[in-house]
């Protein structure tokens, strides 16, 4: 992954395959990313943060790629790693510490992948903030408990006001530690149905909905905004789920900004004919291109920078499109494209505008080395 | 403590509600309507910023004349002639209003962005309405594929000769907004194009 400036790492795995509770977890996706990753992702673009997004779902989704990205996760000191875990998890056996198991859309006890596993391995990386956050059950079951996976590796957007943007850099910037945090207490059920933002998992619903409200008051810190997601998800559960957390985390200067890239980003669309992002399965390379293509459109839209150095960069950019090449915009919630034009027309709005905060790339069709289709997310500067 | 606890409150009113609710992934038509409105919004504030920077003699003018190209873009057919219910029109217009006219002139857009990178004055700034506090009218249902709607928003000018301001207006203007919808394999899918920019009212300031 990009080794150049601090880079905010996302690691989400979520289930949305299992047949019980796939179909919520795909709309638990959807929000966790419309009202989380990408809110935090406009907010620390201008601090010079760049996101590498590893979104893995659908038949992605193995215990396997989830060991490989956590162990193959490369850092440098001013990075931050946010991993996300929806689908099923247990405690196993009564016993040991209290961080459930993750099944990771498999049913073989020998794979489940410790939380606890994960949250060392990613604070062994040296980032300056590490949180780990798993929404699964943590229900005691006839399954022995392990401390570290058992298998090998195969290896195979809205508006942002200021004071929005504010708390949110200041949480995520300005504190350094480790966090970890398991959505139920060992014996427990993580529960799910119809909420406020679709069929999703109650603890990632209140926990986005009591970040916009924190945010919109310019006030997020890690252990407020936990301890009030812990308490409403108990007080609703009827103490039937309760979220646990350890937060070792402690004030820290922000780390300096970044001066903006001098040169163009360099996006390479596999060379191979592909087809678009399917809805649920992510090809890594895919993954790896909106990565890439997220840098190149913070970059193309970074202020910082000069008129020229941006034209200059939308040219370079041009290049990576067929000539009748079509981005598409969606709404901030949900996938109803507001608005399409040719990548030429999508690319120079990019590189002239002052109002843009943060553009998300979320698919991307590839034929023959070049994009024919792009579908983003924008935030504006409020 | 007590907003503390009303917050609560309020969480699980949501939840219990929503139990009954049909599934939010389901946008309905007035949910549409609004992301339209809004993105109607984030257009015409991009037109507003970039007449600001082709204005900007600060600016080096080649730059202001590439903004000016990519400005055009935002515009239906680009600013170029096209036909609306049967009638040809010549392209795109901006009407602009001075205290020093009687009356409003009305230029095709790109010879007024052509203009506005030629502008007399030694410095001019223009500010306008920010995006959120763009008004938007409802949408009005054309055909099948079309509809229109209004977006209004204020508009400060101030040119300057040698330093000193020597023209400064307020002028309140409203732009209409085409609203083109599209059938296709994934969907219905959206395109929005600015249209002819009305000058409403300007006052000295």
């Amino acid at each position: 992954m990009m080794a150049n400036a601090q880079t905010i790492h996302w690691l989400t795995f979520i289930d949305t395959t299992d047949p019980n509770v796939g179909k919520i977890d795909v709309n638990g996706r959807e929000v966790l990313y419309n009202h989380f990753v990408n809110v935090v992702n406009s907010a620390l673009t201008e601090k010079g943060y760049r996101a590498n997004q590893q979104d893995i779902f659908g038949t992605e989704l193995t215990p396997q790629k989830c060991k490989e990205i956590v162990s193959n996760l490369n850092c440098t000191p001013n990075d931050i790693v946010v991993f996300y875990y929806i689908g099923h998890g247990t405690h196993g056996t009564v016993g040991g510490d209290v961080w459930p198991m993750m099944w990771m859309a498999q049913n073989d006890p020998n794979k489940l992948i410790p939380l606890k596993w994960v949250h060392e391995q990613l604070k062994s990386k040296g980032a300056r903030l590490t949180a780990t956050i798993g929404m699964c059950c943590n229900v005691y079951q006839g399954i022995n408990r392990t401390t570290t996976p058992t298998f090998g590796v195969n290896y195979g957007n809205k508006y942002l006001t200021d004071i929005e943007k504010n708390a949110i850099q200041k949480m995520f910037i300005e504190n350094k530690g480790d966090f970890l945090l398991s959505s139920a207490s060992p014996g427990q059920s993580s529960v799910g149905g119809e909420t406020v933002l679709g069929p999703m998992d109650l603890f990632t619903c209140v926990l986005v909905k009591n970040f916009e409200d924190g945010a919109y008051e310019g006030n997020l810190e890690w252990n407020s905004l936990f301890n009030d997601v812990k308490a409403v998800v108990h007080e609703i559960t009827k103490g039937n789920q309760t979220p646990i957390f350890v937060s070792n985390m402690s004030k820290a200067s922000a780390a300096p900004t970044p001066a903006p890239a001098s040169a163009p980003v360099k996006v390479t669309p596999p060379a191979s004919t592909t087809t678009s992002t399917p809805t649920t399965g992510t090809p890594s390379s895919s993954q790896e291109l909106i990565n890439h293509l997220g840098v190149a459109l913070d970059n193309l839209i970074d202020v910082r920078q000069t008129e020229t150095a941006r034209i200059a960069q939308a040219n370079e950019l041009e290049k990576v499109f067929t000539s009748n090449a079509v981005v598409k915009v969606l709404g901030q919630d949900g996938t109803v494209v507001i608005d399409k034009s040719s990548a030429d027309d999508f690319i120079g709005r990019l590189a002239t505008s002052r109002i843009l905060l943060k553009v998300i790339p979320v698919n991307v069709v590839v034929s023959g080395n070049k994009i024919t289709e792009l579908k983003v997310k924008e935030a504006y500067k409020k | 403590m007590i907003s503390m606890v009303m917050k609560y409150i309020k969480q699980i009113l949501c939840m219990m509600l929503l139990l009954v609710e049909a599934c939010a992934f389901a946008q309905n038509d007035e949910g549409i309507s609004e992301l339209m409105k809004q993105r109607a919004q984030q257009k015409v504030a991009q037109m507003n910023d970039n007449i600001s920077f082709m204005a900007d003699k600060s600016k080096d003018l080649s730059t202001r004349n590439y903004y000016r190209g990519r400005a055009l873009n935002l515009f239906i057919e680009k600013g170029e002639p096209f036909e609306e219910e049967g009638i040809h029109n010549s392209g795109v217009k901006m009407e602009t209003t001075s205290t020093y006219r009687k009356k409003p002139t009305i230029r095709l857009m790109k010879d007024y962005f052509t203009g506005l990178v030629n502008l007399r004055y030694s410095k001019v700034n223009i500010q306008s309405t920010k995006v959120h506090d763009i008004k938007v009218s409802d949408l009005q249902k054309v055909d099948d594929n079309k509809y229109v709607c209004t977006a209004y928003f204020e508009q400060i000018f101030v040119g300057y000769r040698d330093g000193v301001p020597v023209y400064k207006d307020r002028t309140r203007k409203k732009v209409k907004v085409y609203i083109l919808a599209e059938e296709t394999i994934d969907g219905q899918e959206f395109i929005v194009m600015l249209g002819d920019v009305t000058a409403l009212e300007t006052n000295r300031i």
